[in-house]
């Protein structure tokens, strides 16, 4: 069983802040130690919610997708369009796309959406229990039947199934899920992978068997545009393509994928 | 003021709250939790933190279902969440009413988890707040200050009676423990304040200085509001729409907060336990 937990504190005081070295166990540490002083009045809490969930969270995601584009080009999410003047090629146009969603200060875009078009893909064929699929340093097993734990995507269906749990496997893994987003168009067996920001531990693809045909990530002339938090509520992000060869994938109106959110808080006083 | 989300991704739950473990009670084992995350007993895989310089508050919209007549159905849609339906009953009271149960028992359990909703609303009509004057939501006070408030509880007497009223309403949506209870919304120069559930202490009645401004107690009606159970900025991106004769506020939830980071370095960290 996954878990993915949310504590929501409303203080007076920040949480300490992450530096180079304040970081992983260490900044967690400074984390429960401060939710302990919380509760001796040091930290000035005035109310918290927690939730218990039993499910996974994943981040919402749409494709866009450049194809013989000409003029104005790009996204429009939540109302907002973001776009650029296509030049040089589809790749290029995408990549410049995509460095204006990141780089917007509009307030229904800045911290809460992210796209990257650095994309790999990994095609699925009759794949057996037991391959194992290395993204980085991050590494997949298929199993066959439901996954129990994180890392893990299920192999007992067909090959369009198969891809639609390694999506899930990719999207919902507490620490590759913040550096890929996983994305497959209905119907397909193949996944494709983007790369949002560099793991600290490698970049290199590998699978322990043929059946995961694997391309290594590159810019594409496709991007993915994401929520930045795990929610359920990312899901009400609107997106649409905007120019001359511009399309969202499947034609979603919304992101899609996003969740864990569906379990009710539970709220209390330090 | 500060609000600090901390997610971890465990293969182990948080403590279940229980009748008995609750406030400080389960702040004491969260923070144990996340001890044991770093020891390694809570099976943590890893964490996100979101180190949030604004106070977070819900997204809401209300709605008026007065004109609904009796057996008459209507509906409201929240994309992407889902509808609620219902239909009108023989007076406003009873017509709100049904629309919470709706929302509360519905079989979709995103509708019933992901969103909340009241028709118990009162009023406060506002004229002209002064510095140090006090307002009353049930056990919590709210004081009126120069300028932009600094803690908890303050809100901005502001330059006109419409800024007043706007400020108090933010001021109850993003207190920690009042807006658990209770969620405003301003109208010009009104206040509407409708009670999600009942306080634990000290009752819901709403107090002001009666001599300058009017109140209005909290009583059952079918003016409705609709809001997320969770603080976030996402709420906002629900787009609403309606069937049958229901007049929402807007097009979409308004006045969620609480994802958006004062600085990018300082806005989501992701760390290995």
């Amino acid at each position: 069983m996954a878990y993915s937990q949310l504590i929501q504190i409303h203080s007076n005081k920040p949480l300490p802040a992450p530096t180079g070295t304040r970081k992983n166990s260490a900044l967690l540490r400074q984390y429960a130690n401060w939710l302990v002083s919380a509760l001796a009045g040091t930290a000035k809490v005035q109310g918290f919610e927690a939730m218990q969930n039993t499910a996974a969270a994943k981040r919402a995601g749409a494709l866009l997708v450049y194809s013989s584009g000409s003029g104005t080009v790009g996204i429009t999410i939540n109302g907002v369009n973001v776009t650029v003047t296509w030049a040089t090629s589809d790749t290029a146009s995408m990549t410049a796309t995509v460095a204006a969603v990141n780089a917007s200060s509009n307030a229904l875009v800045q911290y809460l959406v992210e796209a990257s078009n650095t994309r790999g893909t990994v095609a699925l064929a009759s794949v057996v229990a037991g391959t194992k699929l290395q993204l980085g340093q991050y590494e997949f097993v298929a199993v066959s039947g439901t996954p129990t734990d994180y890392g893990q995507f299920d192999i007992s269906g067909s090959n369009t199934a198969d891809a639609a749990s390694l999506v899930s496997a990719i999207n919902q893994h507490p620490a590759a899920g913040r550096y890929y987003h996983a994305f497959a168009a209905s119907g397909s067996a193949t996944v494709q992978v983007f790369r949002f920001a560099t793991p600290p531990n490698g970049t290199r693809w590998s699978a322990t068997a043929s059946t995961l045909t694997i391309v290594q990530p590159v810019a594409a002339a496709t991007g993915c545009v994401r929520s930045i938090n795990r929610n359920t509520y990312g899901n009400c992000i609107t997106v649409a393509a905007t120019g001359t060869g511009a399309s969202i994938t499947d034609s979603q109106a919304r992101l899609i994928g996003g969740a864990g959110n569906s379990v009710a808080l539970q709220q209390g006083r330090a | 003021m500060y609000s600090q989300t901390l997610r971890i991704h465990s293969a182990r739950p948080l403590p279940t709250p229980t009748a008995q473990r609750k406030n400080a009670t389960l702040l004491r084992m969260v923070a144990n939790f996340a001890l044991q995350s770093v020891g390694g007993h809570a099976k943590a895989q890893s964490f996100d933190v979101l180190q949030n310089a604004q106070p977070a508050a819900r997204a809401a919209q209300h709605f008026d279902a007065t004109e609904l007549a009796e057996d008459d159905d209507a509906s409201i849609r929240l994309t992407n969440v889902g509808d609620i339906r219902f239909t009108g009953m023989a007076t406003p009271a009873e017509t709100g009413a049904a629309i919470v149960a709706a929302q509360q028992e519905d079989s979709e359990m995103a509708i019933r988890t992901m969103l909340q909703s009241s028709h118990m609303r009162g009023t406060f009509a506002v004229t002209t707040f002064s510095t140090g004057e006090k307002v009353g939501v049930g056990q919590w006070q709210f004081t009126a200050v120069r300028g932009t408030p600094t803690e908890y509880g303050q809100f901005s007497i502001g330059n006109t009676d419409e800024e007043g009223a706007t400020s108090l309403a933010l001021a109850i949506n993003r207190h920690p423990g009042c807006s658990t209870y209770f969620q405003a919304m301003a109208n010009v120069t009104d206040v509407y304040v409708w009670r999600i559930s009942v306080p634990p202490n000290g009752g819901s009645r709403l107090v002001v200085d009666t001599g300058k401004h009017t109140v209005t107690q909290i009583t059952a009606g079918a003016r409705v509001v609709v809001r997320t159970a969770q603080r976030t900025t996402f709420g906002n991106f629900i787009s609403i729409s309606v069937v049958g004769a229901v007049t929402p506020g807007g097009d979409t939830l308004v006045g969620g907060a609480g994802d958006q980071g004062a600085a990018d370095d300082l806005y989501q960290q992701t760390g290995n336990p």
